[in-house]
């Protein structure tokens, strides 16, 4: 029955590879050419055959029964009480080394994150260095400082500054891309990022001029309050598409091995999700607002003993952290899907099974528990949540991923050494 | 029979895995493919953390790499014999009983930080900050502040000059080379220091004290808060408590991290607030004046508020949490220098 579907052309998906769905399921294993085609019987075939073959099925996660699927589920094998230690350790290290340990510390998160994550029975790893991420601290944290008080220094200092963060800026974030991507892998398979300095300036210039303008216009008229408020607004109502903006060069210089990513334009998509979350969090804080208000009266005996300023603090904590309990759900996940339906990879597509729903009863659960602790929940918290985003992602192809991946080669000139030569590791995530 | 692992070898040129088998024999890692064997020696190995439900990944010479799914979870075991034990840190990170030890360094190094590692930090760094980089911030506050809520003074213009005129005097003599500046502003009974010796009083503050002796002691405290640099200290502590915060809690939500924030900074509003009416004191007594006065404010402020409405703390007093063992304090103060007069009369 395979082979006439294979015979005929015309015959839609799905194609069997190698003829398998006529093997006998038992003995049938992605990983191993179908009997006809397999060499004289080997050193490995004697070892303990059906152990091995017991093991790699466990590991690709029993798909031998099927046709081999095209949609790929990722999969997510963190575990919080694991986390935990590894959280704690890192936390202690860093306090101890007064910051320095947090380049390892973020190497060791990553590496958990990423060596837990699963695709098609392989799982990612991440190579960062640390001293690459520390050297890249130590510049990011100037570079913040710098800015954070070069205008109570002088008018001049502060335009100096800027120009300088605006002429790294678009090469800082391309490194940052860079760096992500070059250190992460897949099948022994490096990321990687086509990074070309004038079309990081190209890209990544103009959001950034449109960030600082109020800032720079604020230095240098700051009489004129009708172009202050001008460039205020047009730098609040340009946040999505600067967004989209990084996000869809982000995700069109991607690369695995020489296939490259591709990002369709999805700019109202980003204003969609940008204007619904900004609503959520205006009507959630009004919300917030009046129900603590109704709370303040009815203790108003026992609050009239604390001092006002603490009230203050705490009523505004509180009235944020309900815009955030409410809008933020909806806003990741709305965002990942918009994202990820818009990225391809080759014929490869991308979706996610993300929904507000879910994600906001999980971030509820993670923000009580997380107070109710005094932050003690928090690793759990996390792989919780990596768990949820992570598994609701779906990789779709017309071929199977293992048969993509054998034809998979790494690009020219990017061979698997070259990424030790990245020397400059910086967070900028989006 | 020694144990094995079944494997997938990757050239790290292209995405295509090879199954393997891994042995090691003493200290090489046998890879045995279909039709190859590969010997490499472990030391030539790098050998990734162990997770517990991650697959194991060893890198090999050449950025090939393998990926051992090793579900019995034998291989550590079998590394380890062979001379490639994973580091202390790692260790660690394994073993519960290390995560509860950690646990408990961490609480105590985050309290050691937090009670006496940032205040000196805080401290050092804000002495050596230029004079005029603090003067611009105070500038730059005190424009915002006129800009949004603060109204001019209603005193008139000669009482005071009057009263600065005194203080200034003063000043130079219990704090020679410290540059001050009294600003008057309409509001209810406050006054505070900002950075660069920016001293703020508000109208009612003057008005309630019933006679400038008794500003003159609020004026000296908050010239106290100038002189410790409590406010640049009080920013650099906030920005020190941020950055940890921010460490522990990250990327989870800014609002969880500024939950310790807030309460970190009500708690060393309190230990500057003694510190500046122990420089009153000092200030007061450099003129050859009595803590009186000063004692007496506190008292009036105080009193005022009792009777406005029960169990509410005046402004002035609102960082401290109790506002009696702070009169107490003056009042200790006062008996300590009249007994010292009648000592000296007679």
């Amino acid at each position: 029955m395979g082979h006439d579907r294979e015979l005929d052309r015309d015959a839609p998906p799905p194609r069997p590879v190698y003829g398998r769905a006529e093997r006998d399921p038992e003995t049938d294993d992605p990983w191993l050419p179908p009997a006809e085609l397999a060499p004289p019987r080997s050193l490995a075939d004697d070892l303990e055959l059906g152990r091995l073959r017991n093991e790699l099925r466990a590991a690709t996660g029993a798909r031998s029964r099927r046709v081999p699927e095209r949609i790929a589920p990722f999969r997510f094998t963190g575990d919080g009480s694991e986390y935990f230690r590894i959280w704690v350790v890192n936390l202690l290290l860093t306090l101890v080394t007064l910051g320095i340990y947090s380049a390892w510390a973020k190497v060791r998160k990553t590496r958990y994150f990423w060596q837990n994550t699963r695709l098609d029975g392989h799982a990612f790893d991440y190579h960062g260095d640390p001293r690459a991420i520390l050297l890249g601290r130590v510049v990011a944290l100037a570079l913040v400082l710098g800015y954070a008080f070069a205008f109570d220094i002088s008018r001049t200092t502060g335009l100096v500054m800027l120009a300088l963060l605006c002429a790294v800026g678009p090469w800082l974030f391309m490194r940052a891309q860079r760096f992500r991507l070059v250190n992460s892998s897949w099948r022994g398979l490096r990321f990687g990022f086509d990074a070309q300095l004038r079309q990081a300036y190209r890209v990544v210039l103009p959001p950034l001029l449109i960030w600082f303008s109020s800032a720079i216009i604020g230095a240098v008229a700051s009489t004129r309050m009708g172009l202050l408020g001008a460039a205020g607004t047009l730098s609040f109502v340009m946040i999505p598409w600067m967004h989209h903006r990084l996000k869809a060069y982000q995700h069109s210089r991607a690369c695995y091995g020489a296939r490259t990513f591709a990002f369709l334009p999805a700019t109202p998509a980003f204003y969609a999700v940008y204007f619904k979350a900004g609503l959520m969090t205006l009507a959630a804080s009004m919300i917030g607002g009046v129900l603590i208000m109704f709370g303040a009266f009815a203790l108003r005996d026992t609050l009239a003993a604390q001092p006002s300023q603490t009230l203050l603090f705490v009523a505004g904590g509180a009235v944020g952290l309900v815009g955030y309990l409410v809008a933020w759900p909806y806003f990741a996940a709305r965002l990942q899907a918009a994202v990820w339906s818009h990225t391809r990879l080759g014929d490869v597509r991308f979706s996610t099974a993300i929904a507000a729903g879910p994600l906001f009863r999980l971030t509820l659960k993670n923000v009580l528990l997380t107070l109710a602790t005094a932050g003690l929940y928090w690793p759990f918290a996390a792989v919780a949540l990596a768990r949820y985003r992570v598994e609701c992602m779906r990789v779709e192809s017309d071929e199977p991923l293992t048969t993509l991946a054998e034809l998979t080669i790494a690009a020219p000139g990017l061979a698997a050494g070259d990424a030790a030569a990245e020397a400059f590791g910086l967070d900028i995530g989006l | 029979m020694s144990e094995s692992w079944a494997a997938t070898r990757f050239d790290g040129r292209s995405a295509s895995g090879d199954v393997v088998l891994l042995r090691i024999v003493g200290d090489t890692l046998e890879i045995m493919s279909r039709n190859t064997l590969e010997l490499v020696p472990l030391a030539q190995v790098a050998v990734g953390e162990a997770f517990e439900h991650a697959p194991r990944m060893l890198g090999l010479p050449g950025g090939r790499t393998l990926e051992v799914p090793d579900a019995q979870r034998s291989l550590p075991a079998a590394l380890a014999a062979a001379g490639k034990r994973p580091s202390w840190i790692v260790r660690a990170q394994r073993a519960w009983p290390a995560a509860v030890i950690a646990l408990g360094m961490l609480v105590a190094a985050g309290l050691w930080t937090y009670v006496v590692g940032l205040p000196i930090a805080a401290r050092h760094v804000a002495h050596a900050l230029p004079a005029d980089f603090e003067r611009r911030i105070g500038e730059n506050v005190l424009e915002l502040l006129d800009a949004n809520r603060l109204e001019a003074s209603h005193l008139a213009p000669e009482r005071r000059a009057r009263i600065e005129d005194r203080f200034q005097k003063a000043a130079a003599l219990a704090a020679p080379g410290v540059e001050v500046r009294v600003e008057f502003r309409a509001g209810p009974v406050n006054a505070f220091a900002l950075p660069g010796g920016i001293i703020v009083v508000f109208d009612e503050l003057v008005e309630r004290a019933g006679d400038d002796d008794r500003v003159l002691g609020v004026l000296g405290h908050e010239l106290g808060h100038v002189v410790h640099r409590h406010s640049t200290r009080q920013l650099l502590q906030s920005l020190g408590l941020a950055a940890i915060a921010g460490l522990v809690w990250g990327d989870f939500s800014s609002i969880a991290s500024n939950v310790p924030l807030i309460l970190g900074v009500m708690r060393y509003g309190r230990a500057f607030e003694h510190e500046a009416d122990d420089f009153a004191v000092a200030f007061l007594r450099a003129n050859n004046l009595s803590p009186r006065p000063l004692y007496e404010f506190f008292l009036r402020i105080q009193g005022l508020e009792e009777r406005r409405r029960p169990g509410q703390i005046p402004d002035f007093l609102s960082t401290h949490p109790d506002p009696y063992t702070r009169v107490e304090r003056m009042r200790r103060e006062v008996e300590a220098y009249e007994a010292a007069k009648r000592t000296q009369l007679r």
